[in-house]
């Protein structure tokens, strides 16, 4: 393994502020693949933060004692925001910038925009396929999926199949995409898978574990890897478009108090939850389920104004069970 | 007259209301929107709006003789309210970047729907103001911004009477800004810029206001029968002609000049200090003449941070 940092300055008080990633290399010759983790970019998602330590340590001990199982190369970058993941905020605290809305055209001179460009910069230089880690907000959970948008479906969902997610949700573009570094880098014609897993500022063990298994079969799939050692088969993900998203919204203000869990298949009607008016004692709106499908995101804030994302349910297709 | 655009109930308290205020002079079927307060600590276009609204409500009521009212006007003084309750840039609850949430969506979240609101009761305006501040530990001299201009809307800036009007680059996140909004609505619209968040400049929001009501008497908004105040010139930079001034050293940034101020070639801005011992780390100097509308504000200063932004080669003076 050789650490590598990519981008370093002095903050004021003299101490180094750097952003390092950890480097495997192809025992000989030339990589089949180079394949890039990329995690920390909100310093409050730490799912992808563990899912590295994961990795690192699996690699490493790959590295020791089957360094010819390395055929690619794996750059793993584990903590991109480095004061963010300090104070565990989404933004660079000392600057207020999301590290993820600083790229595409004309974005400033702000170091957290120079920061970002020069890590884009070393993914190009060093990816030919990226995975870009990230958790939910603090008020919603989410079962480990794949985000496309339909402009990249053709070259990503063939890859999003092999990553143990439960979901690939393909999407229409949105402008809100085009400072991120998935939307950046699958322009430069990187093709980067955005994972959403968790909720923010915690970690689930079997999620953490889920996610492990299905990177590790990424690598095994790509022919980055040539070894039994860690590898296991992972199931294909349901494929769902927007069409196929319910979203369930409160239309009263409240509380949330949830009925349903994360990754039960429901049917249409069944209960999900009710919202509560805590001021009178009284149910202010009961929550069913609008379609049958899975749950795979779902409310853990049980604060909810009118209008709040409370669920989102998957419609499996036609063919799905 | 004033307006609620929206009821907000909050889960354990009573309704958030998203007001506007409005008159109508009705005669000459142009209108402007001015909008302040997407960032809860962005308080003078606050202090702007709350005069022109003291303003306009005295024209109405006829205090003002010389000021008769011809078009619509309507203000929207505080949209982020949850960021202003709680003296922020953001709303605790969800963070969320206001200026990031246009268009908005009138069946989302509450940062959504207040977008949408805005947007919705703005969208058909002739003129649309937007007041800021500068980026957070910043401060802006007061300027016009205006983002692909033609002709007739470089003319029009000259007409709030402040003496830099500055196009801007959009950004990859413009889109998401009420400003970008109102240019796919086809309004003829700016951004006026003054002081940092955070704090009142009074002096600065006197040009503002002032500004501002030359504007609508130009645009015949409001009849104004006296005698005109000299406009004085403005000046017009392309986005081509800026230029970022950054630290080499981490430290303590100690300015030596002021906003709004014209610079000459080689002229110090301020040094550089080491952050403990105070030694001088490095000087920053003006790489060439213009005018400075941008200056850090807050001394502590990472290694390669802008502290200044320089604008230079003047292409024109108003009246063009």
């Amino acid at each position: 393994m050789q650490t590598e940092t990519l981008f370093s300055i002095r903050t004021p008080t003299g101490q180094p502020l750097r952003i390092r990633r950890q480097s495997f290399y192809a025992h000989k010759g030339n990589p089949s693949k180079r394949v890039s983790f990329l995690a920390g970019l909100h310093g409050d998602e730490l799912e992808g933060v563990a899912l590295c330590h994961r990795l690192i340590r699996y690699l490493r001990g790959l590295e020791a004692g089957e360094p010819e199982a390395f055929l690619g190369e794996v750059h793993v970058y584990p903590a991109v925001n480095p004061q963010a993941l300090g104070a565990a905020t989404r933004l660079w605290p000392f600057f207020g910038s999301d590290m993820n809305r600083q790229l595409g055209e004309k974005n400033g001179h702000s170091l957290p925009a120079e920061a970002s460009r020069q890590l884009q910069d070393s993914l190009q230089r060093s990816s030919d396929i990226v995975v870009d880690l990230h958790a939910s907000n603090l008020h919603l959970k989410e079962l480990p999926q794949i985000r496309i948008v339909e402009e990249f479906d053709r070259k990503l969902i063939p890859l999003a199949q092999h990553t143990g997610a439960d979901l690939i949700w393909v999407h229409p573009a949105s402008g809100i995409f085009e400072s991120t570094f998935g939307y950046n880098l699958n322009r430069a014609k990187i093709p980067t898978l955005v994972v959403e897993a968790g909720i923010c500022l915690r970690i689930d063990d079997a999620l953490s574990e889920q996610m492990f298994d299905g990177m590790v079969h990424l690598l095994h799939h790509l022919g980055v890897l040539a070894t039994q050692t860690g590898a296991t088969a992972a199931k294909p993900p349901h494929l769902v478009h927007s069409s196929q998203v319910h979203q369930v919204q409160a239309g009263r203000a409240g509380l949330f108090l949830c009925q349903a869990r994360l990754g039960q298949t429901v049917q249409e009607g069944d209960p999900l939850g009710t919202v509560v008016d805590p001021l009178r004692g009284e149910v202010a709106e009961a929550i069913a389920a609008p379609v049958a499908g899975l749950v795979f995101t779902l409310r853990e804030h049980p604060l909810a104004y009118e209008g709040a994302l409370l669920v989102r349910i998957a419609q499996p297709n036609r063919s799905q069970p | 007259m004033k307006e609620t655009l929206l009821t907000l109930p909050t889960p354990v308290g009573d309704p958030l209301e998203l007001v506007k205020f409005h008159w109508d002079g009705g005669k000459n079927g142009e209108s402007l929107s001015l909008v302040s307060g997407l960032h809860g600590d962005h308080l003078n276009g606050l202090l702007v709006n709350q005069r022109l609204i003291r303003f306009l409500d005295e024209i109405a009521a006829g205090a003002h003789p010389d000021y008769q009212l011809a078009g619509r006007v309507q203000i929207f003084p505080a949209v982020n309210l949850h960021a202003l309750a709680s003296g922020q840039p953001t709303g605790p609850f969800d963070n969320l970047d206001m200026d990031l949430a246009f268009p908005g969506s009138l069946g989302g979240e509450a940062t959504e729907r207040i977008a949408a609101a805005v947007l919705a009761h703005s969208s058909d305006s002739t003129y649309g103001i937007l007041l800021k501040s500068s980026a957070t530990h910043y401060e802006d001299a007061p300027h016009v911004q205006c983002f692909h201009p033609d002709h007739w809307e470089r003319k029009l800036a000259g007409h709030l009477n402040l003496s830099v009007i500055r196009e801007i680059r959009p950004a990859a996140t413009l889109r998401q800004q009420l400003i970008y909004q109102w240019v796919v609505a086809d309004l003829l619209c700016y951004l006026l810029s003054a002081g940092r968040p955070g704090a009142v400049d009074s002096d600065m929001c006197d040009r503002l206001f002032s500004g501002i009501v030359a504007f609508m008497v130009k645009t015949g908004l409001v009849k104004f029968s006296g005698t005109p105040a000299d406009p004085g010139k403005s000046e017009y930079y392309r986005a081509r002609e800026e230029h970022t001034l950054f630290t080499a050293h981490a430290g303590w940034f100690l300015p030596e000049v002021v906003v709004g101020t014209g610079l000459k070639k080689g002229q110090r801005l301020g040094e550089v200090r080491d952050l403990f011992r105070g030694v001088t780390l490095e000087e920053i100097l003006a790489p060439k003449d213009g005018m400075l509308i941008t200056l850090r504000s807050y001394p502590v200063v990472y290694e390669k941070e802008p502290v200044a932004t320089l604008l230079a080669e003047r292409s024109g003076i108003w009246p063009f």
